[in-house]
């Protein structure tokens, strides 16, 4: 007869009572929360780099970052509308974080700091979150507008469903007051992404550490470069904008009209990304190359055209304490 | 304390300390994997097929180096320890990893050559698995390995074929070579939801006609002596063709009986 080893093992249930209780001790939760600690406070800040202020040629930590087509692209508005900072472990999303839905220009941010304080969260668990988010919203009409916004870009994106808008100028001379190579451009990017697992740019771990009672700073950071990327799977992708000026002349050609070089979306959908053209009408090159765009790993593009890609690019233009990626779902 | 409840209590706070482990799936099984050309299993003309630029391509002779294939488990099954092994992390600019912490459910780690014009699924032999489900795939597209590269000319894909458009015939050929760079040699973003289980086969699709449908044909090289225009670097067609051999749209995971 072979022996009740399950019975022998509970006969023994006075001696490990006491295992139970530290085993329940562990398991009350999944986090690495210390229901004793003292709550933290986090802030979080916004930049768009100095590239938001600057647009290329800029210094950047003492080297020139420069397109590689020798245009000159400067902002004039950087609106991004940003809402839902969460924060979350393998228990959840923390709840009774308030990221309301702002607003903000991020080429007024402050030259010397780059960044604005959006969202102040008080009485936050000490401990770390290995999900935090954010999302890129639809601009609403009662969003609150941190710093100066120009009220009639906010009146454009809130019908459109935006929830950025870029507007500047491209230049090949890098002389705006000559017109024959001045292109404007107005982009109203009509979508939203929900931004999950972000890494932590500072130290490339998923999330942040919130220390119990300090002020903790986190960053939501916007990449701008990545609108003028030609690849974006590659390690070192080139900086162009001639496409996006020859996507003005293409649409006034297709329209039967005179190109009034200004940039529009609408524009974008006449450059097929298999068969990019520059403003000669020609294949457009970069050094004798043929330039061919790649949107990002895994992008889900609903056609082939540099309006699709430029939607794309700057849906995931957000980032988390400068360098750190997230996952990116966008709806456009 | 009662047996009973002793059992109870030590049930319970097992299943609570499982519960705070990742997403772990159902354990591990072993599935079927082989790879098909689209058309073919559908009953479709495997050689002929018409672009979106008004081509009726048809091919003689087409042949590529896939793999390896991954099939990633949802976002939040996070990632844990071995068996099942993780692509490295590459959050450098660009060739930023969005499956980077990814879970992978199913690892064929190794590369095979693909006869595009077959009409039989090549099985690729079976594979240990993580049982559960799968939300994406990812494929890697590396040049022929060392000494075995005869069958694409040396090159990641080989292509023979004759494009027809407005009575007009190109007859072309040439290989495609894709750039060791960030994350241009891994497609991202195959469809395949899955459930995966125990003994069933997990098929790859190759939709042929996608890896061809951007090329313009007739922007070519001049045709040699024997009327066949060479398939050349820093052309339309090869940019094109590249667009489409890394391109998700390209390729599809199903589940189905072995």
């Amino acid at each position: 007869m072979k022996p009740n080893v399950l019975n022998a093992r509970l006969s023994c249930a006075p001696c490990i009572l006491p295992l139970l209780a530290a085993l329940s001790a562990l398991s009350v939760s999944c986090s690495d929360s210390d229901s004793g600690s003292t709550p933290g406070t986090l802030e979080v800040s916004i930049s768009g780099q100095s590239f938001a202020l600057t647009g290329w040629p800029t210094e950047d930590e003492g080297e020139t970052v420069a397109l590689d087509d020798g245009w000159t692209v400067r902002f004039e508005s950087v609106v991004v509308s940003v809402a839902h900072f969460s924060l979350g472990d393998r228990d959840g999303a923390l709840t009774g974080l308030d990221a309301d839905p702002v607003v903000i220009d991020l080429h007024r941010l402050n030259a010397t700091t780059l960044e604005e304080t959006i969202w102040r969260f008080e009485d936050v668990p000490a401990q770390r979150f290995d999900d935090v988010g954010y999302q890129l919203v639809p601009a609403e009409a009662n969003s609150r507008v941190v710093g100066e916004v120009d009220s009639a870009i906010i009146d454009a994106m809130v019908p459109s469903g935006a929830s950025m808008y870029f507007a500047g100028y491209g230049d090949l001379d890098g002389d705006s007051s000559t017109e024959d190579d001045h292109y404007r451009f107005e982009w109203l990017i009509e979508g939203s992404v929900v931004n999950t697992r972000c890494l932590n740019g500072t130290d490339e771990t998923f999330g942040v550490i919130i220390e119990e009672n300090q002020v903790n700073e986190a960053e939501v950071t916007f990449h701008l470069d990545h609108l003028l990327w030609d690849n974006h799977d590659a390690d070192e992708p080139h900086l162009v904008f001639e496409a996006y000026a020859a996507a003005s002349a293409l649409a006034a050609t297709a329209r039967s009209e005179a190109d009034d070089r200004l940039i529009t979306m609408d524009d974008l959908a006449y450059q097929q990304l298999d068969d990019l053209r520059g403003l000669d009408g020609e294949e457009l090159t970069l050094n004798g190359q043929r330039v061919v765009f790649r949107p990002r790993a895994g992008a889900e593009l609903p056609d082939d055209t540099l309006r699709a890609y430029l939607l794309d690019a700057a849906l995931s233009t957000g980032h988390f304490n400068g360098e750190g990626h997230c996952e990116y779902n966008t709806n456009f | 304390m009662t047996r009973l409840a002793t059992t109870l209590f030590t049930a319970a706070l097992l299943a609570n300390l499982l519960h705070c482990e990742a997403d772990t799936g159902g354990g591990l099984g072993e599935v079927y994997v082989g790879v098909q050309n689209e058309a073919a299993a559908t009953g479709a003309e495997v050689s002929q097929f018409e672009t979106r630029y008004g081509y009726q391509v048809t091919l003689l002779e087409a042949r590529v180096w896939l793999g390896p294939l991954y099939v990633w488990a949802p976002s939040g099954a996070q990632a844990s320890s071995p068996p099942l092994s993780l692509i490295g992390r590459a959050y450098a600019h660009g060739g930023y990893d969005p499956l980077s912490g990814r879970r992978i459910r199913v690892e064929y780690a190794s590369q095979w050559a693909m006869d595009l014009l077959a009409t039989e699924a090549l099985s690729l032999g079976l594979q240990t698995a993580e049982i559960g489900t799968s939300d994406g795939a990812s494929l890697a597209l590396l040049p022929p390995p060392t000494g075995e590269g005869a069958s694409t000319h040396g090159h990641h894909l080989w292509v023979h074929g004759v494009a027809r458009k407005d009575g007009q015939d190109t007859e072309f050929a040439g290989g495609v070579d894709i750039a060791d760079d960030g994350l241009l040699r891994r497609v991202n973003g195959i469809e395949a939801a899955l459930e995966l289980q125990d003994g069933r086969a997990v098929v790859l699709h190759v939709r042929t006609n996608v890896l061809f449908d951007r090329a313009h044909f007739d922007r070519l090289s001049d045709s040699d002596d024997d009327g066949v225009a060479e398939l050349l670097p820093n052309s339309q067609p090869y940019d094109a063709i590249f667009l489409g051999l890394t391109d998700p749209d390209a390729y599809y995971v199903t589940i189905e009986n072995e």
